[in-house]
């Protein structure tokens, strides 16, 4: 009697890991994307306990939704309204289904009705949505994989709006956060590059593409982030323009090139960089000059003297935009006590 | 670009689309190294037209489909010198040229310009801001208040901006027509966080449009465009948008032709 039972029990435990490595082998033939989470492996819930220990005549369909819907209450039901928790019952109605292919949905409809009543309609609704979709990314699998990371994303993120419309961005709401936590990460570097006044700007330009690299990848923050990002992120930092003010303006300027080949920049690039630069220069000087007389006029009118003096003063230094200077002023804006930010502004 | 021969046809049209989407803000996917990436995914440029004293100059906005300007060519009757680039910034920008080459571009070929009709700015805003935002022109939430330092930065726009319209005006422009920006969305760039540097931005374009010596009129989107008249990128109008942005532009546009 006891070697029967022996042999029941090990026979039964043999079946369910079958079961179980049936059930992997199947969850391995999904499609992953680095940021496909709302696809990754669970860790087994009671629910999946309930269906590996299952008999293999099946349980009473009615028995197993209700269980079903008391363990969907206790994993899902504090977020459910959430298109990104519905979402998650997709791995709960495949478990369901490799145990049940018949009956599987119709027991996932019940729990769900009878976990979420209210949101049946829509729970199933996206539930059978999120597996065409993901039926899509299996079907067109080779070619999602042969595209480069951004190309991909692209091609995903136009499926999922085709499918799921407003509520795309909530069922991948995990991305969001993911590249939220990245640039968390850029902001404290930055914080740090700000202030670090004491290192050279070539090794603020150094520090600033490892950051960018290392998080991003360096193939992505060169084809995808780019030099453009990289110029204003670089000329935006405290420490680069205490570095720049303190040059007299050819150093400054031979300084401001070689940061930006530095970054990437080719010749002609460059060339039409430091033609802006010279425009600028020009604009700043005339601007300090006009703040200058402005300031000695101030001291010596007032009134309607003073407004005619500032008009006078204004169509000398800027001839026709000098209606321009004055409805800025009028605004209390005025342009030439902005901070010089040299490869910016 | 690479090429996959066993692409299904399911996916070889969201491809092309998501690439063009890409390269339209300035993003140089695969193609490293192409100064003029912009212009290879933008509408054709139009030198010559039924009206060549109506330019249009912009970015992506307008140029990655041309819807915009297509429809409003539609109810004019007429076309328009079309010089909109995709990438393109205000302020300079390497993949694409610059709003004021644009127009510098449309001058040369013909100086009889009367009218300008475009956008500019977003760019400038909005490619540092998508991954690593430096000048922290995001926001945590719809409440929180835009930090000086994106304020600041967009004052500079600000400043080349009038000063552009200014220069046009000095090279004998009449009228200009600037077409604000609407709020991006969360998709393929996560940037329902932008609202408050659109808002800011939106208010100095305006400023730009009032301060300039030319007679500008300036279009504000914002309540206009909702979400599902936004691509899966979340920053470029789909086809309901772009007519939108059309019908918004129209009135000010027609009086002026």
């Amino acid at each position: 009697m006891k070697k029967l039972l022996l042999a029941t029990s090990l026979m039964v435990i043999t079946v369910g890991i079958g079961a179980v490595i049936y059930t992997y082998h199947q969850h391995q033939k999904t499609v992953y994307t680095p940021l496909e989470l709302t696809r990754e492996a669970p860790t087994e819930t009671a629910a999946t306990s309930a269906l590996a220990a299952a008999d293999s005549q099946a349980a009473p369909a009615s028995n197993l939704a209700s269980e079903l819907a008391i363990k969907y209450l206790e994993l899902y039901g504090d977020t459910i309204d959430q298109p990104a928790t519905q979402a998650k019952l997709l791995h709960e109605l495949e478990q369901l289904l490799t145990f049940y292919p018949e009956s599987g949905y119709s027991v996932f409809a019940d729990a769900v009705a009878l976990a979420f009543p209210d949101l049946k309609d829509p729970i199933l609704s996206l539930v059978s949505r999120l597996k065409l979709y993901y039926q899509w990314k299996e079907d067109n699998l080779r070619a999602l994989q042969a595209m480069v990371n951004m190309e991909r994303q692209g091609a995903l993120w136009e499926k999922r709006e085709e499918m799921f419309g407003e509520k795309a961005h909530l069922i991948w709401a995990e991305e969001g956060e993911q590249l939220s936590q990245k640039q968390q990460a850029i902001s404290q570097k930055l914080e740090r590059l700000d202030q670090a006044f004491e290192i050279t700007p070539d090794e603020t330009v150094y520090q600033l593409q490892t950051t960018i690299n290392e998080i991003y990848g360096q193939r992505f923050a060169r084809e995808v982030i780019g030099i453009d990002a990289l110029s204003t992120t670089l000329f935006s930092l405290e420490s680069i323009q205490a570095h720049l003010q303190s040059l007299p303006a050819e150093e400054r300027q031979a300084t401001i090139n070689s940061l930006r080949k530095q970054l990437g920049y080719d010749e002609a690039a460059l060339a039409r960089m430091e033609a802006m630069d010279q425009e600028r220069n020009k604009r700043w000087e005339t601007g300090n000059e006009y703040m200058s007389e402005r300031e000695q006029l101030t001291l010596r009118f007032s009134g309607e003297q003073l407004e005619r003096e500032l008009e006078s003063l204004r169509e000398k230094h800027f001839g026709r935009s000098a209606e321009t200077i004055s409805r800025e002023e009028d605004e209390g804006f005025y342009r030439f006590k902005r901070g010089r930010r040299f490869g910016l502004n | 670009m690479y090429k996959n021969k066993l692409f299904s046809e399911s996916i070889a049209q969201p491809t092309k689309q998501a690439f063009r989407v890409l390269a339209a803000i300035g993003l140089s996917v695969a193609l490293t190294g192409c100064g003029q990436l912009g212009q290879l995914l933008s509408n054709p440029q139009v030198s010559d037209a039924d009206n060549n004293q109506v330019i249009f100059v912009g970015d992506s906005i307008f140029a990655l489909s041309g819807g915009i300007q297509d429809i409003l060519e539609e109810k004019a009757g007429e076309t328009f010198r079309r010089y909109t680039v995709s990438g393109a910034q205000l302020n300079g920008g390497f993949l694409a040229p610059s709003i004021p080459e644009q127009y510098a571009t449309a001058y040369a070929d013909n100086p009889n310009i009367t009218t300008m009709v475009g956008d500019a700015g977003g760019n400038d805003i909005l490619i540092p801001a998508i991954f690593i935002d430096p000048n922290n022109c995001k926001t945590r939430n719809s409440r929180a208040d835009l930090s000086d330092r994106c304020k600041a930065f967009i004052d500079d726009l600000y400043v080349d901006g009038v000063d552009f319209l200014n220069s046009i005006a000095d090279d004998g422009v009449q009228n200009g027509v600037l077409l604000g920006y609407y709020y991006t969305k969360n998709g393929l760039f996560w940037l329902a966080s932008m609202k408050q540097a659109v808002d800011y931005g939106n208010m100095i374009l305006q400023r730009a449009c009032d301060n300039s010596t030319l007679d500008c009129a300036f279009v504000d989107p914002r309540s206009t465009i909702e979400n599902s008249d936004i691509l899966f990128d979340g920053i470029h109008p789909n086809a309901s948008g772009s007519a939108k942005l059309a019908e918004l532009i129209w009135p000010k546009l027609q009086p002026l032709l």
